[in-house]
């Protein structure tokens, strides 16, 4: 009798090992997940700011004289590009700065966009044209990357949070992830029509 | 592994409840080809496959509903899986009817050859002169000829077998050997069958969950697969089946949109 509690003991144990073994590498692989997805976030981040000054250039060919807009996109620009976020212990605050930023330039080169409907020749430019494209191009492929990147997020954080694996994470120090909100104002505005 | 196929494909068809069949590379529910245009597309379609294995499909919609133009092209082409595994080589057209929409989604691998910029041009010069006069067909036409002609040199490599075919072969091969074992010796195959199964659910999955569970399907297997006739086995491993489809291909939101 004694024998037999022995070997259930024994089996719980092992059992029990296999299932935290196999919940840290879960969450492991899932830290990693997040952090490649926040990489394709940070490629179309990027992306977006090569196009800049491409596009300014061709505006200014037409539309001298908007010299704030200039200004105001390659401040944008600048402050969008100093920020730098360590997606694995960012806080929500960090990265709600960080959303922020994004957001302000993309205000700003809507603004810079919208100057096209008062210079109809810039309109009709094939090479503003195409700057355009790829612009709403990379802000399409930067909403899809960022969804990816959020559902990669929720399910690391439910892995945290719903038990039994929560007891593994608290106990491994894994905590939550941090969602990337765009507020819908910035995510309305880049929105190009013909 | 059919099995879990099987499933995933049921599951994934349930969520994504609005997105239309993939029953040929062109599916007009709009009805803006005749039958014969819709012929003439496919055949050249299929021969744009054939010679770079590039995959393109054309949808056609009477109205967006309650999405978006974009939403619902990445939605579709994700669904639909346009494009071989590992080279993301399909295209998208999509025509929506009501409100004068196109958009044409890239997949990864082309979005070198099909930038943004230069797929907006081809809906603004080669599709929406042609919409305009409701000649649909030859600006689709005019459209496939030129991301042909742009996506020509990327790739002409042959197409290879898929990878997760290994999986379903390695389980026919376990039954097989234990189907042989079993009838002469039961514990030894049920042992096998647990090593075998085992190392199958960590390899493959990754996942120490599933090697207790395929290690212990494999041990029952052992003991069962000497009473299933062999040729029952052997032709459990089927081909392709016929009909136009998605070859496992990603999209990220590359592409443009136009209206006409």
């Amino acid at each position: 009798m004694k024998k037999l509690t022995l070997y259930g003991f024994i089996a719980v144990v092992v059992l029990g090992l296999f299932y935290g073994i196999s919940a840290m590498r879960g969450m492991q692989a899932q830290v990693n997940t997040v952090e490649a997805a926040w990489a394709q976030v940070e490629n179309q981040l990027q992306r977006r700011s090569d196009l800049i000054p491409n596009l300014v250039e061709t505006v200014k060919g037409y539309a001298a004289h908007e010299k704030e807009l200039f200004t105001g996109v390659a401040q944008a620009r600048a402050a969008a590009g100093q920020m730098r976020l360590d997606v694995a212990n960012a806080t929500p605050e960090q990265m709600a700065g960080f959303a922020k930023m994004q957001g302000q330039l993309s205000s700003a080169l809507a603004r810079l966009l919208a100057v096209r409907e008062s210079y109809p020749q810039l309109k009709a430019n094939e090479n503003f044209l195409k700057l355009q494209d790829e612009l709403a191009g990379t802000e399409n492929r930067l909403s899809v990357e960022r969804k990816r990147y959020n559902d990669e997020v929720r399910l690391m954080n439910n892995k945290v949070t719903i038990f039994p694996s929560s007891m593994v994470a608290s106990l491994l120090g894994y905590s939550k992830m941090s969602y990337f909100e765009v507020e819908e104002t910035a995510k309305a505005l880049p929105k190009v029509s013909f | 592994m059919r099995f879990v196929l099987l499933f995933w494909t049921f599951f994934s068809a349930l969520w994504a409840l609005d997105v239309p069949a993939l029953t040929s590379s062109v599916v007009d529910t709009a009805q803006l080809f005749s039958p014969k245009e819709r012929a003439s597309l496919e055949k050249k379609l299929s021969l744009i496959e054939a010679n770079t294995t590039n995959q393109i499909a054309i949808l056609t919609l009477e109205s967006l509903e309650d999405t978006t133009l974009e939403t619902l092209a990445l939605e579709v082409a994700s669904t639909w899986q346009l494009g071989q595994a590992k080279k993301d080589n399909g295209v998208l057209i999509l025509i929506v009817k009501a409100s004068r929409d196109i958009r044409i989604e890239v997949g990864y691998g082309l979005e070198g050859a099909l930038p943004d910029g230069r797929v907006g041009s081809i809906i603004r010069h080669e599709m929406v002169p042609h919409f305009k006069n409701e000649a649909y067909y030859k600006g689709v036409k005019a459209a496939i000829n030129a991301i042909e002609a742009a996506t020509q040199s990327e790739y002409t490599a042959p197409t290879t077998q898929e990878e997760e075919d290994l999986l379903s072969f390695l389980v026919v091969a376990l039954l097989l050997v234990l189907a042989l074992l079993s009838r002469i010796n039961k514990p030894l195959a049920s042992a096998v069958g647990a090593l075998g199964g085992g190392a199958m659910g960590l390899f493959f999955f990754d996942s120490i969950v599933l090697l207790v569970v395929f290690g212990l399907m494999g041990s029952l297997a052992g003991v069962v697969a000497g009473y299933i006739p062999l040729h029952m086995i052997l032709s459990a491993r089927s081909g392709k089946g016929g009909g136009f489809k998605g070859g496992g291909g990603r999209f990220g939101g590359g592409g443009a949109s136009g209206k006409w």
